[in-house]
């Protein structure tokens, strides 16, 4: 996108220069630029400079309020990456939190997508109700959702109740049923030479699956809505096709709309990942990074290390890593899946 | 085009300054920011906010609800960085530090030289949770104790005598054991260590840092023994319960509970949340084999270095208004918040509702066991490694000894931080 924005603004400086009508088009340009000054100016002020400023801070020891610091080099990073285990605590979490809500988002996204690619009655009215949570605000959401998953006066657990099943400690409870792998995991690990402690993110917690259960819930609307644009984009000659061929359901999503959804799959992908690793409200509101610091997630560790302890350049380097991180990521993505996509069609 | 708009601009630029120099010579505006919620004071400072601005017409003050302590802080901690901090804001006990340190507040001495409220009249225990290193930067506003509220019907129940409210720590455990025999509840619960983690601390003969503030010492053989006996409670006894703080009110008002520490600022909303369901004891915070000692919470207002010195003169004549006997015996009569100046306390608003209400008088009792509490300015951090630690205790039942070592780790590394980066 930025690429492609900055070969547009190129060839328009270009033809400025060597058009030779350049007289009436400079008007043009002029307008075109003042167009684009406000969008400029915003981008600027909110995300250029702050990511500018970013980079200059996390090679300080800037305290938030004290009026004086002073370089220190790598010593943030050398901090970050040796003498740190919240900070690894973090990172561990945060993959986690990608692991299990990317996939299921997708999952459900598609589900749900192909089911409302039919004909079937109410269909506005449903579509539009799988897609409401997107655009309520997570702060909100996720008060409800906290006061949803109270262990006494909780819808859930009022659910569980009636169903017969025990109640729950949805938010605060450090261990799930997914801990036992970790219990058999911390032998080996120990084995290794390792210290366990340093991967206690691997024991997921009930109060993670909690918070992955909303964003799951919250977001899946609107991957739905990307891939009912890529549905509605394959022709239906090729389901045509296959019916005369007498191929079976489930062949004609295997071997026709799988395949041609995968550049919409590679976008939500990318999409999701880049959101999924700054989760950050629903963490703050719901468990503040708690139980025992199970749902601390990179960017919640980001926000405390500046606001709490007030480090705001270790704060810095912090999301220096995240950020190049998220690009290490994408690049991978790229050269990984992007080479598979079928862009032709 | 833009020629023909320069005079009438240049016109509207000269009237609009004009005008607006001849307001603000007239009118000193300045900001307050308070954390006081609705039930906790939030109508009175109004109130005085709107008294005040009727009595001066030269002045008019903006009273801020800022949100509460945290958002306050955060509030303020932006609004410094940003280089536009209020003229005047309340900090929580352990926060204003972190300002003291950024040197973005005043000396508050210098103001009262020419003051009518009497300096040396502020109960001087209280002073000290406004003193660093010798100089008072702050006047103690909403200080509070933590008082133990007990529920007398359950005490009658349990047949324990409900006008002797336990007075150790022992005596807490004892009485939990019995009430918890005869009627199946609680007896005392325990929510995210704040303050009242210094005052177990206090009782056990435990320092959270040493005088000098150059080592933390929370981790001490007697912290230890505080912290076992409170997670015995819990795990071995089974007669305590631990959660959130909201919970436990739950539980205490619901009558599943018969014993919570809480603060005396919540003293008039506890009385009337126990009406028509039992009758409320109030009692001092019990002792440990040390003795009392109790940490004084809440509040105090901070005068921030900015603005002109008409700004400064007029933040402080607010100040100096709501802590006038009769404004400061009020706010404390209606909350529940300590009356921090001898005149104040002395003063019959509060004297009579001392009378009728003795309950109000707890917390007055327990100033001579008062501590100010720790004052480094990355406080946050530490309060929220002592959550964990409260995770760690109750829910994990982790090793006592090793999750505080840990605690006191994170704290001594930040008083390195804190000394190393370089202070001109």
């Amino acid at each position: 996108m930025l690429l492609k924005a900055l070969a547009s603004t190129f060839d328009g400086v270009k033809s400025f220069f060597l058009n030779k009508t350049r007289f009436i088009r400079r008007n043009d340009l002029l307008v075109a630029y003042l167009f684009l000054l406000p969008a400029v100016i915003i981008l600027f002020t909110f995300r250029i400079y702050p990511a500018l400023q970013l980079f200059w801070l996390s090679f300080r020891d800037t305290l938030l309020i004290r009026p004086t610091d002073s370089f220190i080099g790598l010593d943030n990073f050398t901090r970050m990456l040796f003498e740190d285990p919240r900070f690894w605590n973090s990172v561990g979490n945060t993959f986690i939190f990608v692991l299990l809500s990317v996939p299921l988002q997708i999952f459900f996204a598609l589900l749900i997508a192909l089911g409302l690619k039919r004909k079937i009655k109410g269909l506005p009215l449903l579509r539009a109700g799988y897609f409401s949570p997107v655009v309520v605000s997570m702060v909100a959401v996720s008060v409800v959702w906290q006061w949803a998953y109270h262990p006494d006066i909780g819808l859930f657990n009022y659910v569980l109740a009636s169903l017969g099943f025990e109640p729950m400690e949805w938010l605060m409870n450090p261990y799930s049923l997914l801990s036992p792998i970790w219990f058999r995991l911390a032998p080996i690990i120990e084995a290794l030479g390792l210290n366990p402690a340093n991967f206690e993110w691997l024991n997921i917690s009930t109060a993670m699956l909690s918070v992955v259960l909303l964003v799951v819930w919250k977001g899946t609307g609107y991957y739905m809505v990307i891939y009912l644009a890529g549905l509605m984009d394959i022709p239906d000659i090729l389901y045509e096709a296959a019916e005369v061929d007498g191929a079976s359901r489930w062949q004609k999503f295997k071997h026709i709309t799988w395949p041609l959804l995968t550049p919409t799959t590679y976008m939500v992908i990318i999409l999701q990942i880049i959101n999924s690793f700054q989760v950050f409200s629903s963490i703050y509101i719901m468990t503040g990074g708690g139980p025992s610091r199970r749902t601390e997630v990179l960017v919640y560790y980001i926000y405390n290390r500046a606001f709490e302890s007030m480090e705001l350049g270790y704060a810095s380097a912090i999301a220096l890593f995240l950020f190049v991180m998220l690009l290490i990521l994408t690049g991978i993505q790229k050269f990984t899946i992007g080479g598979r996509v079928h862009y032709d069609r | 085009m833009f020629k023909k708009l320069t005079v009438p601009l240049l016109f509207f630029t000269f009237l609009f300054l004009t005008l607006g120099g001849v307001g603000a010579a007239e009118e000193v505006e300045i900001d307050v920011w308070h954390s006081m919620s609705a039930d906790y004071g939030l109508e009175i400072i109004e109130e005085f906010g709107e008294e005040f601005n009727e009595k001066h017409d030269d002045i008019h003050v903006e009273v801020v609800y800022s949100g509460g302590y945290d958002e306050t802080l955060e509030g303020a901690q932006a609004a410094l960085a940003a280089g536009d901090p209020p003229n005047v804001s309340m900090f929580e006990q352990t926060r204003g530090a972190a300002f003291v340190d950024a040197e973005a507040v005043l000396d508050v001495e210098p103001f009262f030289e020419e003051s009518e409220i009497d300096f040396d009249g502020f109960f001087e225990e209280l002073m000290e949770t406004a003193t660093y290193d010798d100089t008072i930067y702050g006047i103690p506003y909403n200080t509070s104790t933590p008082l133990l509220y007990y529920n007398k019907d359950m005490f009658e129940e349990a047949g324990l005598d409900p006008e002797d409210p336990p007075e150790d720590w022992d005596e807490v455990l004892e009485y939990s054991q019995q009430i918890n025999e005869e009627l199946d509840v609680y007896g005392l619960d325990f929510y995210h260590w704040g303050w009242i983690f210094e005052n177990w601390l206090g009782t056990f003969g435990a320092e959270i840092i040493d005088e000098d503030m150059t080592e933390f010492t929370m981790n001490s053989p007697e912290a230890v023994e505080a912290m076992e006996f409170a997670q015995d409670m819990v795990h071995e006894y089974e007669v305590a319960t631990y959660g959130t703080g909201g919970e436990g009110y739950d539980l205490f008002f619901g009558e599943e509970l018969a014993m919570t520490q809480r603060s005396t600022a919540a003293l008039v909303s506890n009385i009337e949340s126990s009406e028509d369901v039992f009758e409320l004891g109030v009692a001092k915070s019990p002792a440990g084999p040390e003795g009392r000692s109790v940490p004084f919470g809440g509040a105090n207002f901070f005068m921030f270095d900015t603005g002109t010195e008409a700004e400064q003169e007029a933040s402080f004549k607010f100040l100096e208004y709501i802590v006038q006997p009769e404004n400061f015996a009020y706010f404390a009569a209606e909350t529940g918040y300590m009356a921090a100046h001898e005149d104040a306390y002395n003063h019959e608003i509060l004297q009579e509702r001392l009378e009728e209400e003795p309950r109000a008088q707890v917390t007055y009792d327990q100033i001579p066991y008062g501590n100010p509490r720790p004052q480094v300015p990355f406080w946050g951090e530490i309060h929220e490694e002592t959550n964990w630690f409260f995770e760690q205790q109750f829910a994990e039942q982790a090793d006592v000894q090793e999750a505080l070592d840990q605690v006191v780790e994170t704290g001594n590394r930040l008083l390195g931080v804190y000394d190393l980066a370089p202070v001109d």
